[in-house]
């Protein structure tokens, strides 16, 4: 576990409450793989940093828990394509989520700057890395029992096994974090309101083939499914569908940001940079 | 947690066209969802390159965002390109693809020619149309 050399941890009460809630994170981010949602899991970032750090609300842990299940992959990917085995980057991934992201207050600084949170996630996660090797390499350097550590030690660090560079990964997964959030959020919302078939007409339709590839349903199977009048009325529940699903992404992406700034202006510079990153 | 693939490989760019041209974003992507083309609605609306038959399908299209539109933008947005797709249809292929009365679809087409929210193109082919049509 990463925490037991860091000099910020904290060695309160307090940290082993973190400790606790930390206690298995990766079942939490595999029950989240299985497609099952909590009462937080479509809730917006800031409302969730702010449900997170307020101590008297009911909802705390469940809101700490839908955050790292939601930036989990994110982090991950990045310390993994900054050139760790799966196993270091899952430990370092977990020691990152208990010893910064809960244990240092990250959601709390975030909420008082009201930065991008992109970026202040990217930041804090390159400097737990910066630490945790200069953290290696001291100890490393310091003569043990055994002698002289070697400089040509490579602490841990292996040639990147992933075709991403770092923040490119990282902005991979991210992206793909919102993408799933507005999805299940666009899909409670049309099953609400009664609205099954917008939904299915725009996952066979849209999103299916936009995330995996597959040729879109035609027209007319889904006009015969549903009892639709042929293309024209098809393609326009499509595009209200559509429109939502827009909307509520760059919604998304807006309670990531400063306020007041450009939801597509990020959306814009993610993608370039996924691009960029292959 | 594995090294898992990302879910996509491919970004949802089209989700940045509401941002960008909010007015005729559902309009355009009912054109390129129909038609499977990459082309805007008034570049589709303004091409002699348009078929008659896929100016009956615009035809269609936007008869029914104009009367099951969600917001009552989208349907005036559905009014006008269903005169713009008869208008087409008539300047380019000197086709009439409707049985409307003149009167009707002559006011119409003024409708067109005279919203300030719709492109000058429209606004050229709205006009052209007019002059066609039998007395």
């Amino acid at each position: 576990m990463h925490s037991e050399s860091d000099p910020e941890t904290p060695d309160t009460g307090e940290a082993r409450r973190v400790e606790s809630d930390m206690k298995d994170w990766s079942s939490v981010v595999e029950k989240d793989a299985d497609g099952s949602r909590d009462a937080s899991s479509t809730a917006t970032s800031w409302t969730l940093i702010h449900d997170a750090t307020n101590d008297g609300s009911p909802t705390m842990k469940a809101s700490r828990e839908t955050l790292v299940r939601r930036y989990w992959s994110a982090v991950y990917a990045f310390i993994r394509s900054s050139g760790r085995s799966e196993s270091q980057a899952e430990d370092l991934t977990q020691g990152f989520f208990c010893d910064v992201v809960l244990g240092r207050d990250l959601f709390d600084r975030a909420d008082a700057s009201r930065g991008r949170f992109r970026s202040l996630l990217l930041s804090a996660v390159r400097n737990y890395l910066a630490d945790d090797y200069r953290m290696r390499t001291a100890q490393r350097r310091s003569p043990g029992p055994n002698g002289v550590g070697s400089l040509d030690d490579d602490n841990g660090i292996q040639v990147a096994s992933n075709e991403l560079d770092p923040e490119a990964a990282f902005n991979n997964r991210w992206v793909d974090a919102l993408i799933k959030l507005t999805r299940d959020q666009v899909r409670a919302d049309l099953l609400e309101a009664d609205q099954a078939m917008h939904w299915d007409i725009l996952e066979r339709r849209i999103l299916v083939p936009c995330l995996t590839g597959a040729a879109p349903v035609p027209h007319d199977e889904l006009a015969i499914r549903w009892g639709l009048k042929g293309l024209p009325q098809v393609a326009n529940i499509l595009v209200t569908a559509k429109r939502r699903f827009a909307r509520t992404l760059l919604d998304n992406v807006r309670e990531t940001l400063t306020s007041g700034a450009s939801a597509s202006n990020e959306l814009n510079e993610l993608f370039k940079a996924l691009g960029a990153g292959r | 947690m594995t090294d898992e693939q990302p879910l996509t490989k491919h970004p949802i760019e089209w989700a940045m066209d509401t941002d960008i041209d909010p007015v005729f974003t559902l309009a355009n992507w009912l054109v390129q969802d129909a038609l499977d083309t990459n082309s805007s609605a008034v570049e589709v609306l303004t091409s002699r390159e348009t078929t008659v038959d896929e100016f009956r399908i615009l035809k269609r299209l936007f008869k029914q965002l104009r009367t099951q539109g969600e917001l009552p933008a989208d349907r005036r947005l559905g009014a006008r390109l269903y005169a713009a797709s008869i208008a087409g249809a008539l300047v380019f292929h000197d086709r009439l693809t409707t049985t409307q009365k003149s009167p009707r679809l002559l006011e119409a087409f003024r409708e067109l020619a005279v919203d300030r929210d719709m492109p000058d193109e429209l606004v050229e082919l709205a006009v052209r149309a007019s002059t066609m049509m039998p007395d």
